[in-house]
């Protein structure tokens, strides 16, 4: 019985490692796939590998050394990416405005006038934060990171400030306030000489203290104390209800759903091959072409089909208004389509089995989503300039990419984002078409 | 003549399949390839069909040139019936047919003829609806002669329709090839098994090793073989020392 099964797996081993593709498969497909995302998330998470970091625009108003204070301490906090122009010169608020309304930048932080002022009398400090609303995720790594910045820049002064506001919302009368104030001001004195002999005591002992250790115990809804004033902008045609990972999902797993199938759909060209049929086609009174052209209508047409009822079943379920601009739409979705059929039809004139075919085809399906963006967001953080070349060079960047950003930022055909991406996969398309035709001309009409 | 071939070489690579192949077939002739597996059959019948491009020698058309690889009106004067089936089996038989019928450039009633014409000589009309993948080997067989045959070529070139087919299949098939044959059309046809070449061809051509060593009719080539009443087996036998089963 053992020995059966001993003799039974050997007979398979060997054939297995015998047979050259499925073993590149086995071994190279899953070494791609870490590579791949290793490359990504070492791009996104950086190098301390607890938090990505979250890119942030920054409007400096103020100018003064305290400006310099607040974002020495956001860069400290290792949650943001503080992006100046290139050139270093700050933003302004309406170029910040722009970006933020382009989806070229999704937070910008403005520090106002008289922030330096307002650190020095106690007042809360006036800033404010120019966003994107519906991007949730980035949304509270800016917000703990400017609590923990601004807990840090205060040394934990922040506190009555903002009990205060939150005092007078409520409505007490100012006289309230004043005696709150001071039984704050002694809490915070003697908490403050406690922490003081606390932190030389530990200096002393050689034990390690935690930057900004002041305000990290301030975490989940009190990020809500943020002392910012909020200025979202949102394309007024955006629905309310959207948010930004369901649009990014739609997207990103609708291309790569695309792929596979049309991956799958340029492979019949080998089944036919391998079943007689091609011969049979070739042998007919049709053009030989028009076997290969045949292949793109059919592979086109179920791209098609394959995102309509993506876009329409998740339009049913989540109701996110996906057909407010039907043309701008329609154009992505054509050329999405054309730059897939050609790839699938690359991959089968490519590959001399159906096997290999798979693949490959699996191969290259998993780690361009995986560098293009479709399964992590990758827009929403900062990248490093390999990392975003790399990414740049898949098809998934551009199909995804055009997709998000006129179903996220309402982006039309006027604008250049989409005509990029449209352009660049139209170029793919003819390119990998054109290397099909030679290819098929190649491996399947000499002999 | 219809078709003469003369001197037709074709190596898959560095490896000779077929070297120097030279036979005739006349209008209303069946003519037959007749030898043991890898005596280079196929090849020859894809060079003819024009799925190979790459032949040396000659072949003539009514005494044209022929050129079917590139010339898409040389090719439909040929009907070719691969020795592997060659079928979409998620299709129905009458879908199979009505495919293949439009890509030879049939269409309306002239289609729906030829295909209800097809099954009928076939025997499948019952089947028609059926998908191919469910059909036994038999009728799969006759459905890729069926194909094959819809545009009523002017020659027909059937690679060993006949492998692998139970006898009763096998009976129905030479009952279609011979029908063709009455009426008149010619018929080029591969086989290993003399005694379907000694029934239903005219002439025979014994392929071996990629030439032709002899060619005639069966009473002809056993003349030469030196015993009258000698079938192909052993005129085959005489010529190589060797059974026509062998393995090439
Ligand atoms: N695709 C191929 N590649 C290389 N050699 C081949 C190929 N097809 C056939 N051959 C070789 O060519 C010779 C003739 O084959 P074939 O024409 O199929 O013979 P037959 O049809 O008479 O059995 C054989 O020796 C066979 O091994
Ligand atoms: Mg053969």
């Amino acid at each position: 019985m053992i020995r059966a099964a001993w003799i039974l797996a050997a007979k398979d081993l060997r054939l297995f490692f015998r047979d050259r593709t499925a073993l590149l498969f086995a071994f190279l497909l899953p070494v791609a796939i870490v590579l791949a995302f290793g490359f990504i998330m070492s791009g996104v998470f950086g190098e301390q590998g607890s938090m990505g970091r979250v890119s942030l625009l920054l409007v400096d108003r103020d100018g003064r050394e305290a400006s310099t204070g607040l974002t020495d301490a956001l860069e400290r906090t290792g949650m943001v990416r503080l992006r100046l122009r290139p050139g270093g010169r700050p933003w302004t608020v309406e170029e910040a405005r722009r970006q933020v309304e382009d989806g070229e930048a999704h937070h910008a932080l403005v520090i106002e006038e008289g922030f330096a002022e307002a650190l020095v009398s106690g007042e809360l400090p006036p800033l404010r934060l120019i966003r994107d609303p519906g991007r949730a995720m980035e949304d509270r790594i800016v917000r703990a990171a400017l609590l923990q910045a601004m807990m840090e820049l205060t040394q934990g002064g922040l506190w009555v400030p903002v009990m205060r506001r939150s005092l007078a919302d409520l409505g007490m009368d100012p006289e309230g306030i004043e005696t709150v104030t001071r039984f704050l001001r002694g809490i915070q004195e003697t908490l403050g000489a406690f922490l003081g002999a606390r932190r030389a005591e530990g200096a002393a002992g050689g034990a390690e203290e935690a930057p900004g250790g002041g305000g990290s115990f301030l975490e989940g809804d009190f990020l809500a104390l943020v002392p910012v004033e909020m200025e979202d902008h949102a394309p007024p045609d955006r629905p309310k209800e959207a948010t930004f990972m369901l649009i990014h999902n739609i997207a990103g797993m609708g291309v790569m759903m695309l792929m596979f199938g049309l991956a799958a759909a340029g492979r019949t060209l080998l089944e036919e091959r391998d079943q007689g049929t091609l011969r049979r086609l070739l042998l007919s009174r049709a053009p030989r072409e028009s076997v290969l052209l045949g292949k793109f209508f059919s592979t086109f047409l179920t791209g098609l089909v394959q995102l309509a009822v993506v876009f329409v079943v998740g339009e049913m379920v989540f109701r996110v208004d996906l057909f407010r601009d039907p043309l701008t739409l329609g154009v992505l979705v054509l050329s999405t389509c054309l730059a897939v059929t050609a790839f699938g039809l690359l991959l089968g004139t490519w590959c001399r089995t159906t096997r290999q075919a798979d693949g490959l085809g699996t191969l290259l399906i998993l780690v361009m989503s995986a560098l293009g963006g479709a399964w992590m967001p990758l827009g929403q953080f900062a990248l490093p300039p390999a990392v975003e070349l790399a990414s740049k060079c898949t098809l998934t960047y551009w199909a995804v990419g055009g997709i998000e950003s006129h179903l996220w930022n309402s982006q039309g055909l006027d604008h250049p984002v989409i005509q990029t991406a449209i352009l660049v996969q139209l170029a793919f398309a003819v390119a990998a078409s054109l290397l099909a035709r030679s290819l098929f001309h190649r491996r399947f009409l000499s002999g | 003549m219809l078709l003469e071939v003369d001197g037709l070489r074709y190596a898959y690579g560095e490896r000779l399949a077929v070297q120097g192949v030279s036979f005739e077939v006349a209008p209303g002739e069946v003519f037959g390839l007749l030898g043991p597996n890898g005596a280079g059959k196929t090849t020859t019948i894809l060079c003819l069909a024009g799925v190979f491009r790459r032949w040396e020698g000659e072949i003539r058309w009514e005494g044209e040139p022929f050129r079917p690889a590139e010339r898409v009106g040389d090719r439909a004067r040929l009907g070719w019936v691969p020795q592997e089936l060659a079928l979409y089996e998620g299709l129905s038989g009458r879908e199979n047919l009505e495919f293949f019928g439009r890509l030879q450039g049939l269409r309306g009633t002239a289609l729906a003829e030829a295909v209800d014409r097809a099954l009928g000589l076939a025997g499948l009309a019952d089947r028609a609806r059926d998908r191919v993948r469910s059909w036994s080997g038999g009728m799969k067989r006759r459905l890729n002669i069926a194909i094959g045959d819809l545009h009523r070529p002017g020659l027909l070139l059937c690679d060993e329709p006949t492998v692998g087919v139970d006898p009763q299949s096998r009976n129905h098939i030479f009952d279609r090839l011979q029908t063709l044959k009455n009426e008149g059309r010619a018929l080029l046809y591969t086989t290993h098994y003399m005694e379907e070449a000694q029934r239903l061809c005219d002439r025979v051509g014994i392929i071996h090793e990629g030439r032709i060593i002899a060619c005639g009719t069966a009473r002809e080539l056993a003349a030469a073989a030196g015993d009258p009443d000698a079938d192909l087996e052993q005129v085959f036998l005489h010529l190589t020392g060797r059974h026509l089963r062998d393995e090439g």
